[in-house]
């Protein structure tokens, strides 16, 4: 048996209003709070230690290997030698990206002595090596007439978007 | 004629390179930039070439340790030419799977997992003139298997890193269903 249908009740807009703006509120108060905890760096595989690793690392703890005298001095005379190898090496590096700045600016001193047009369109940024792509060397070069099989590369990095499980 | 010429070269030696930019354009006014009582080594102090705002240096490789060590020479020979690295960080691999089928069949083959890890300079406020020589220093340098890239920051670059906030979402999510935040009213103060 159906009642008479009830008269709905007219509800004042300015109240209707009143109550949009307090469920904003609340909302807007909660967005604060989370936003004041500072958020979290994903976690970079390659630094990670593998938890398998951690809970074993009391077993896998050694003594250090005792070292005679006598090698140990040639050690420390081949590190000698070696970090000397390496100085010369980045001094040679170092001299130079100095030489090339060096006759850069001799070059632009030049250059604007002999025209001011053309020394403003030098110093102006390039938009063509920006971006710039640079690839490195490969191990061997690439077989001629290589048949590549057929294969397919999937993405499967884990996508922080979608939670890991999925509430029912 | 040769007079003109021979003045030109004296002055061209006896010049030192760079008063400012700014004063050479402004070559007969009498009055000084940024107002009289200014000091004059602020001026000096500006940079006489134009200088890209944020650069991203970006190396990515299947060999990691190889990919520290690269940008450890990055960060060195960008300190020695005396651009400013602000900051380095690493952003988490893409991790590939990889299939190969056997011929003419979708029967699988081999299957390889393979990351590709990726780190980042950042270099700011890089003078024009320095940037050809930078490109120059890194291709000569770059070691087996790393692809470099060099583009400009973006705030999308900054967001990649961090973990994002699903609730966060959620919320700003609602508010904009609901129509944006509110306007607030000026407090008047008493």
């Amino acid at each position: 048996m159906a009642e008479p249908l009830k008269k709905k009740k007219r509800i004042d807009p300015a109240v209707l209003r009143a109550r949009e703006e307090r469920k904003k509120k609340k909302i807007e108060k909660q967005i604060r709070r989370l936003e004041k905890n500072s958020r979290q760096l994903k976690p970079i595989d390659e630094l990670e230690i593998p938890p398998a690793v951690f809970d074993t690392l009391k077993q896998r703890a050694r003594e250090p290997t005792v070292i005679s005298h006598e090698e140990m001095e040639e050690r420390a005379l081949l590190l000698k030698e070696w970090s000397l190898y390496k100085m010369k090496e980045r001094m040679n590096d170092v001299q130079l990206l100095d030489k090339m700045i060096i006759s850069q600016q001799k070059a632009m001193d030049e250059l604007r002595l002999e025209s001011e047009e053309l020394y403003q369109e030098a110093l102006a940024m390039d938009l063509n090596v920006m971006p710039f792509t640079i690839k490195g060397p490969v191990h061997t070069p690439p077989i001629v007439n290589y048949d590549s099989p057929d294969g397919d590369y999937t993405n499967i990095t884990k996508d922080w978007f979608q939670p890991l499980f999925v509430k029912q | 004629m040769q007079s003109s010429v021979l003045r030109r070269t004296l002055l061209g030696i006896l010049k030192k390179p760079g008063p400012t930019l700014c004063c050479s354009r402004r070559n007969n006014t009498n009055y000084t930039i940024g107002g009289l009582w200014e000091p004059e080594y602020l001026e000096a102090m500006k940079s006489k070439v134009p200088l890209y705002d944020t650069l991203n240096i970006q190396m990515k490789g299947y060999d990691y340790p190889l990919l520290e060590s690269y940008q450890k020479f990055v960060h060195t020979i960008a300190s020695n030419m005396d651009i400013d690295v602000e900051e380095c960080w690493a952003t988490p691999p893409q991790n590939f799977k990889i299939n190969t089928f056997k011929p003419n069949s979708t029967v699988l083959d081999k299957e390889f997992k393979l990351s590709l890890y990726e780190r980042n300079v950042q270099i700011v406020d890089m003078p024009t003139t320095l940037y050809p020589i930078l490109l120059s220093a890194l291709s000569a340098s770059v070691p087996e298997g790393v692809t470099v890239t060099v583009h400009e920051h973006d705030p999308e670059h900054e967001e990649v890193r961090y973990i994002p906030d699903l609730e966060l979402k959620d919320l700003k999510d609602q508010l904009t269903l609901m129509g944006g935040p509110r306007v607030e009213k000026k407090k008047r103060k008493k």
